[in-house]
């Protein structure tokens, strides 16, 4: 998956993207490459988990090999009049950025092909290794990667239309670009997962390259283990424990019930994300990642880049 | 500090925000079930996009636009009974977009030709964040309709729960900008769109020929529905800020959901917005001390460690049908330990993050971590009891 030029993270608001587009990234960078991540919202998550100043649109190394940005129309906009059409002068008509963004609004696709040609365009400039994106939310991921195929059917002629080709040969092609999808064991974040992967396979030709499913709660005993808790854990049985040790432990046979509760949930919803993607066209990677949630964050992200190399090796 | 209670016997409007993922929907559900049950009002919940579970738990086979009313039927297996009566309806932003230029629309002609205009769709999903507006509007609607006491709303997932507020305000923000003028001429206009003839020429060069006319168009149809439209949005505005509306912000004890829910109540304050309550979602049952556990704890590892012991009470729990190897209880007390601990751990965690919502809201109260999905009325009017007790 690392091996990819572009990677987009994606998922249901709240499973953690960020967190794994972040660990990615470290991943990355510990296997010797030169990584960007871009953040799609500007909502200052990414600075916050690197523990670094606010991101602008220009790309800053925040430490060695890990350069980050954050997504921004209207400066994408201007860079792309800039470059392809070297016409920097009308870049600088006041009012004509509003006016795009206005159009942008409304014309499907505009916005989508500025943002994403960006990030091609960085693929196809060739500074980093890779370029990993903090996208936006499931509802947004296809509409953005299909962008430049939607606007050509849209604008039949002009510079954007042509613009729209190179592009497409970067998100299509699975050896180049691909998206994450991640998921947490939670029925909504589980259905909008697979929601999604099967609108990727049947609306766009990009490529899924991973589920990632985070914060999936360890297992708690082995089943021979289980058995004992079983025992311990019979009310009839209770008392005659309290009074071995000499200390009621309930609490905390119910404090590892909690654990158990909750990973036989994890379980349960795993196996339903496993067996909905089974109806579509496989996936080649299949990770979990163990749950660090109350973890400080920068902890959490080298905990999680730690997990996703080893997964990934 | 006043309760759950409190909120739930208030006529009016509540609105339910916070970041992706912390229960928003499930909270929602669980208000209206508590308040259809504890008080006889006529409750409405709109959600946005139920789990299937939670809208098979209210009963339905699946939320449609149009509201529902959720019968008695589906309490009688419980020990708790409708006093009220609870309706449910989910957001469909197209659909009601649809209704709104029905609503607005100056005639038929029009309205066709809005409804049937390709960049419609396109604009229905995304413009000025539309989803956010609908989600509003359907709460003036059903508030306007008079056929209920109490609304509550669960917000649509965003980039930014402020959006929401906004939402109002943009739209009429809109249809004021000089940058729709300019596009859309209108007679005293006719100058200014002189002067906008070079920035066509520009944009079909940048853009390809012909887009922005299209968009001219359509945005020239738009505005014919200005008065409706802007009338409506300021209506909503109004609702927003009437004292009648309170807003609920809902949160995890994790940082992230944590930091948004400080950011938006900070923001509502700004705004003069009535917030009323903050909703920490999944705490760890509060029955569990970490005092308690943390003793159990040391216990148990202390005694993993003594073969006596362990063979001793692997015996005792050994009956005709279960042989208990004293290895394996050796192995399972530490693992009890671990979780206790472990529990305690996040306890203390949760406890240091309850400061902060404690800090941000007057009044906040408290939902437990659950060991399964919400699936059945039970589970709802469980939730809405745990949030009533705080």
């Amino acid at each position: 998956m690392l091996d990819r030029k572009l990677l987009f993270i994606t998922g249901k608001g709240g499973v953690g993207k960020s967190t794994v587009a972040a660990s990615l990234a470290r991943a990355a960078v510990a296997q010797g490459k030169k990584v960007l991540l871009c953040e799609m919202d500007a909502k200052g998550a990414l600075s916050k988990l690197l523990q670094t100043t606010e991101l602008g649109f220009v790309p800053r190394e925040i430490s060695p090999n890990l350069s980050a940005m954050t997504m921004n129309t209207q400066d994408a906009l201007r860079e792309y009049v800039g470059i392809f059409l070297k016409t920097p002068l009308i870049a600088a008509i006041p009012g004509l950025a509003g006016i795009f963004d206005f159009v942008a609004d409304a014309a499907p696709g505009v916005k989508e092909v500025l943002v994403v040609g960006k990030l091609c365009y960085e693929v196809r400039k060739g500074n980093f290794d890779i370029v990993i994106v903090d996208a936006e939310s499931t509802g947004h991921i296809v509409a953005q990667v299909a962008a430049p195929t939607t606007l050509r059917n849209f604008v039949s002629i002009g510079p954007l239309n042509e613009q729209t080709l190179w592009m497409t040969e970067i998100l299509e092609d699975p050896q180049k670009t691909g998206v994450v999808v991640v998921a947490t064991c939670e029925e909504m974040a589980v259905n909008e997962a697979i929601d999604l992967v099967a609108a990727l396979q049947s609306k766009t030709n990009v490529d899924t390259a991973a589920i990632v499913v985070n914060r999936v709660p360890s297992e708690v005993f082995t089943k021979s283990q289980e058995v004992v808790f079983a025992q311990l854990n019979l009310a009839k049985n209770k008392s005659i424990v309290a009074k071995k040790i000499g200390l009621n432990i309930d609490l905390a046979l119910q404090a590892t019930d909690l654990g158990r509760a909750r990973r036989n949930l994890a379980t349960h919803h795993i196996s339903w994300l496993r067996s909905g993607l089974a109806q579509l066209q496989p996936i080649k990677d299949f990770l979990l990642l163990p749950d660090f949630s109350y973890e400080a964050s920068d902890v959490l992200v080298n905990k999680l880049s730690s997990e996703l190399e080893a997964e990934l090796s | 500090m006043t309760a759950i209670s409190d909120l739930i016997q208030r006529d009016g409007l509540v609105v339910v925000c916070g970041s992706g993922g912390v229960g928003k929907t499930s909270v929602s559900a669980a208000l209206g079930v508590l308040a259809a049950t504890q008080t006889q009002k006529r409750v409405l919940v709109l959600t946005v996009d139920p789990a299937k579970r939670l809208a098979n738990a209210l009963g339905l086979s699946a939320l449609g636009n149009t509201e529902v009313q959720i019968t008695p039927e589906l309490f009688k297996n419980s020990k708790t009974k409708l006093r009220g009566t609870l309706a449910a309806a989910m957001i469909d932003t197209k659909a009601s977009w649809d209704e709104l230029i029905i609503r607005h629309a100056p005639d038929e002609a029009t309205r066709n030709t809005v409804l049937q205009n390709s960049l419609y769709k396109n604009l229905t999903e995304r413009f000025v964040h539309s989803h956010d507006y609908i989600a509003v509007e359907r709460l003036y609607q059903a508030h306007a309709s008079g056929a209920y006491d109490l609304i509550i709303v669960d917000t649509p997932p965003s980039r930014n729960a402020l959006t929401i507020l906004d939402a109002p305000k943009r739209m009429q923000d809109f249809f004021s900008s000089r940058l729709l003028k300019l596009l859309t001429p209108s007679s005293q206009w006719q100058l200014l769109a002189l002067a906008a003839k070079p920035f066509y020429e520009i944009a079909d060069r940048l853009l390809g020929k012909g887009l922005l006319r299209d968009v001219a168009e359509f945005f020239t149809l738009f505005r014919t529905m200005e008065t409706g439209f802007v009338e409506r949005a300021r209506n909503v505005e109004q609702l927003l800020h009437d004292s009648k509306t309170s807003f609920v912000v809902v949160t995890t004890l994790e940082d992230a959901p944590l930091s948004e829910a400080e950011f938006l109540s900070i923001a509502l304050k700004e705004r003069n917005f009535t917030t009323s309550f903050a909703i920490a979602n999944r705490v760890i049952p509060k029955e569990l001390k970490s005092g308690a556990l943390l003793k159990q704890a040391e216990v148990l590892k202390q005694l993993r460690n003594d073969a006596e012991f362990t063979s001793e009470l692997a015996g005792t729990l050994t009956s005709s049908e279960t042989q208990i190897d004293a290895n394996l209880l050796s192995q399972t007390m530490a693992t009890i330990a671990n979780y206790a601990q472990a529990t305690t751990q996040i306890i203390e965690h949760q406890t240091a993050l309850l400061d902060r919502v404690a800090a941000f809201a007057n009044n906040f109260t408290s939902a437990p971590m659950l060991e399964t999905d919400i699936a059945d009325i039970d589970g709802l009017i469980a939730l809405g009891e745990s949030l009533n007790i705080g």
